[in-house]
């Protein structure tokens, strides 16, 4: 049932962003909503949920956008990795939460960095036949990064929305004692 | 405890061994039944999306674009009457020619046939610019053939899969296509381009180019058929010393919102 919460949760946010991107010039919001939503997630030290986001979440972008497997999904999985080891490190500190958008531009770069070294590492091998130009990268990064913080508090509360329900069936299931 | 024995490396190691197997299925083409699952569940929530969004949109562009509109709608007038007049001018022409193919006993060549596709996914970073096609093997179609999108060339096919397609755009850096001017038959490149959007290369000095001009595919790529609109020359970028002549381009299509194309069969 979990899953799919998450993958609805997935679909929603995919159409949101595809549907926005066709309207408004707006740079990589899409992408960068599952972003934003892997770091949030990852801040949560009680579980594991930001590895579904990161990994069914860049699979989902990686398959649907018709990328070489990875391109996404892995650049999620690290961003969101490391930000789960380095929220630990700072477990104690009050409101750990204010290094989302420091973190969040910080990641936002190394995705871009990622996408570009992974698609060429794939293209050198046969392995796709798309290519990614550094120019294509450094387009508007500035405005990315703008439109990210912008969607950094509406994603949280989505967040908050998919924890809440996450929630409520884990008591329904210990309601009805199926633990 | 040393850093290859925590849960993490654990966790990334587990993680990139399935990316990698994942990978190595999706180059054989055996995810594609996913992805089908993933590109068309998502349809009816956009397609609605889309639909209570168009109005807003609509009214917004009209209000914003008020001025240019007013601009524009003169200068489209004006155009309509040349246009007519040379509407008049090519079907007077096409008489003369349907009279002298009849006599010559030339074959008239078959009409292209085009298979319809819609836009399941379109890039949204602009970082590779490819649209994901519902069109398939079943219909046809093979890489390297042209799409089309309101009578203008808008992308290649790059790969054909069971269940979907994979097409360029023509605005890439990597995507090149035969040319030519519609007026003097002046081949050249077409290229795409990060900064112009397109790129007419490789045009003879001695061929007159001028802003305006129609530009069409040239036909020498054997997928790609002849006399396909790709839009019109903008300004020439280069300079009398230069080997070739050089030209912008612009199509009126929009590239990044591109909801049905069509599939040009050679």
């Amino acid at each position: 049932m979990k899953y799919l919460v998450f993958l609805i949760a997935f679909v929603i946010l995919w159409s949101v962003g595809q549907v926005l991107t066709a309207y408004l010039p707006l740079f990589r919001i899409g992408p960068n909503m599952f972003l934003i939503l892997t770091m949030i997630f990852a801040f949560d030290e009680q579980n594991f949920h930001f590895l579904i986001v990161s990994l069914g979440g860049g699979l989902f972008m990686d398959i649907a956008l018709g990328f070489p497997v990875g391109a996404y999904t892995l650049s999620l999985l690290i961003a969101g990795l490391v930000m789960h080891i380095v929220s630990e490190k700072i477990h104690g500190m009050q409101n750990s939460i204010k290094f989302l958008p420091l973190s969040l531009i910080i990641s936002v770069i190394l995705v871009d960095i990622w996408l570009y070294l992974y698609i060429l590492f794939c293209n050198a091998f046969k392995l796709t036949s798309l290519t990614i130009h550094w120019q294509a990268l450094q387009n508007g990064l500035v405005w990315q990064i703008v439109y990210a913080l912008l969607l950094l508090i509406p994603v949280y509360g989505y967040a908050l929305l998919i924890q809440r329900v996450l929630l409520l069936l884990e008591q329904r299931k210990k309601g009805s004692g199926l633990i | 405890m040393r850093f290859i024995y925590s849960r993490w490396f654990v966790i990334f190691f587990c993680s990139l061994v399935g990316v990698v197997i994942l990978l190595f299925l999706q180059t054989r083409g055996l995810t594609e039944p996913v992805q089908r699952l993933i590109l068309y569940a998502p349809k009816p929530l956009i397609s609605s999306i889309t639909f209570l969004a168009a109005p807003v949109r609509q009214f917004g562009s009209t209000i914003t674009h008020l001025g240019r509109l007013s601009k524009q709608n003169i200068a489209l007038e004006a155009r309509l009457r040349s246009l007519e007049d040379q509407v008049v001018e090519t079907n007077q022409l096409r008489r003369d020619n349907e009279v002298l193919r009849q006599e010559l006993k030339f074959i008239q060549s078959t009409d292209a046939e085009l298979v319809p596709c819609s836009v399941l996914s379109r890039d949204p970073e602009g970082l590779a610019d490819t649209l994901v096609l519902s069109c398939n093997k079943k219909d046809g179609i093979a890489e390297g053939m042209a799409v089309i999108a309101a009578g203008r060339l808008a992308a290649k096919l790059v790969y054909v899969g069971q269940f979907s397609s994979t097409a360029r755009l023509i605005i890439h850096d990597d995507s090149t296509v035969d040319a030519r001017l519609s007026n003097n038959g002046g081949l050249g490149i077409l290229r795409g381009s990060f900064r112009s959007g397109l790129i007419l290369e490789q045009l003879s000095q001695n061929i007159e180019v001028k802003k305006g001009d129609l530009v069409v595919t040239a036909g020498i790529n054997a997928l790609i058929p002849k006399n396909i609109m790709i839009g019109e020359i903008g300004e020439i970028v280069s300079t009398p010393n230069d080997s070739f002549k050089r030209a912008t381009i612009i199509s009126p299509l929009e590239f990044k919102s591109l909801d049905y194309v069509f599939v040009e069969k050679p």
